[in-house]
């Protein structure tokens, strides 16, 4: 007789582990999602905060806040998608109210652009060398940061950004290209006079 | 493949240990906690409601009288000398 096969905890699906999480409060679930996704959330809020320490609080915050809401997830999205929009909406909120003047979007710097001016295409930022693309995104306003962190780390869909800022799709296309446009400005201010070095 | 954006990030994934310690040991007490709750606040609104002059809320009885018996007897309760 063939032995029953019995699936490890740690290769339950995301919504396999949050169901028994929530039918039976064994805090074993919540480890294994925990463990899958807080590098990840760390990672963001270092890169959104550009402080370890308060990175750390953060990224502490952002998972007791997903803990307490996890019975209202509700599949709309991946739960993936669903923690990084709370990370990236709790990251905002503290930048928000560290700075009485936050400079969230590139619009709010100065420079807007027009719908005529050209589109800016990905490669750009996709082939700039890491340690360049590094001062560039340090460089950007965090709602531009944080935009481009969620087309070009998370793949997000254009609908996803725009549900995780509160905005359109046509208005996050256009804060996407606003983004891009910033950063090729800031990529020739800081590199115009070196050699073009991609990857 | 990691593009350089991912790559980037994954530099900062080394996430430090005392950080789960601190989430996993709340999420442990909000567990307990619901745990307390579940058990204690009915009781605590059946007394309420039986200070105010109320009824307390129906609950189930371990071993009630007969007559609260139903027909749907559990196969290992059935009586001798009755049918399925």
């Amino acid at each position: 007789m063939a032995p029953a096969v019995t699936k490890k905890i740690v290769d339950y699906t995301d919504s396999e582990l949050i169901a028994r999480y929530l039918r039976d409060q064994n805090t074993m679930y919540f480890t294994v999602l925990y463990r899958r996704y807080a590098g990840k959330v760390f990672a963001k809020c270092i890169s959104m905060l550009a402080d370890e320490g308060q990175a750390r609080d953060a990224t502490q915050d952002i998972f007791i806040k997903v803990l307490l809401n996890l019975a209202k997830f509700t599949e709309q999205s991946s739960f993936s998608t669903w923690v990084y929009s709370i990370t990236y909406n709790y990251c905002i909120d503290m930048i928000r109210k560290k700075k009485k003047m936050p400079l969230l979007f590139t619009e709010d710097v100065g420079k807007v652009s027009r719908e005529t001016d050209p589109e800016i295409p990905d490669s750009v930022l996709l082939e700039m060398k890491q340690e360049r693309l590094e001062k560039v995104i340090d460089r950007l306003p965090p709602g531009d940061k944080a935009i481009l962190m969620m087309k070009y780390i998370d793949d997000m869909q254009i609908r996803e950004i725009g549900d995780v800022l509160g905005k359109t799709e046509s208005a996050v296309k256009m804060q996407i290209m606003r983004a891009k446009q910033r950063s090729q400005v800031i990529y020739d201010e800081l590199y115009s006079n070196d050699p073009i070095e991609n990857n | 493949m990691k593009n350089n954006f991912q790559q980037w990030q994954s530099d900062f994934e080394r996430i430090p240990p005392e950080i789960e310690d601190r989430v996993l040991q709340q999420a442990k007490t909000f567990a307990a906690f619901g745990k307390v709750v579940e058990v204690f606040v009915p009781n605590a609104l059946g007394a309420v409601a039986l200070m105010i002059g109320g009824e307390a809320p129906m609950r189930p009885v371990a071993h009630g009288p007969a007559e609260h018996l139903t027909d749907d007897v559990p196969l290992w309760r059935i009586p001798p000398g009755r049918d399925h």
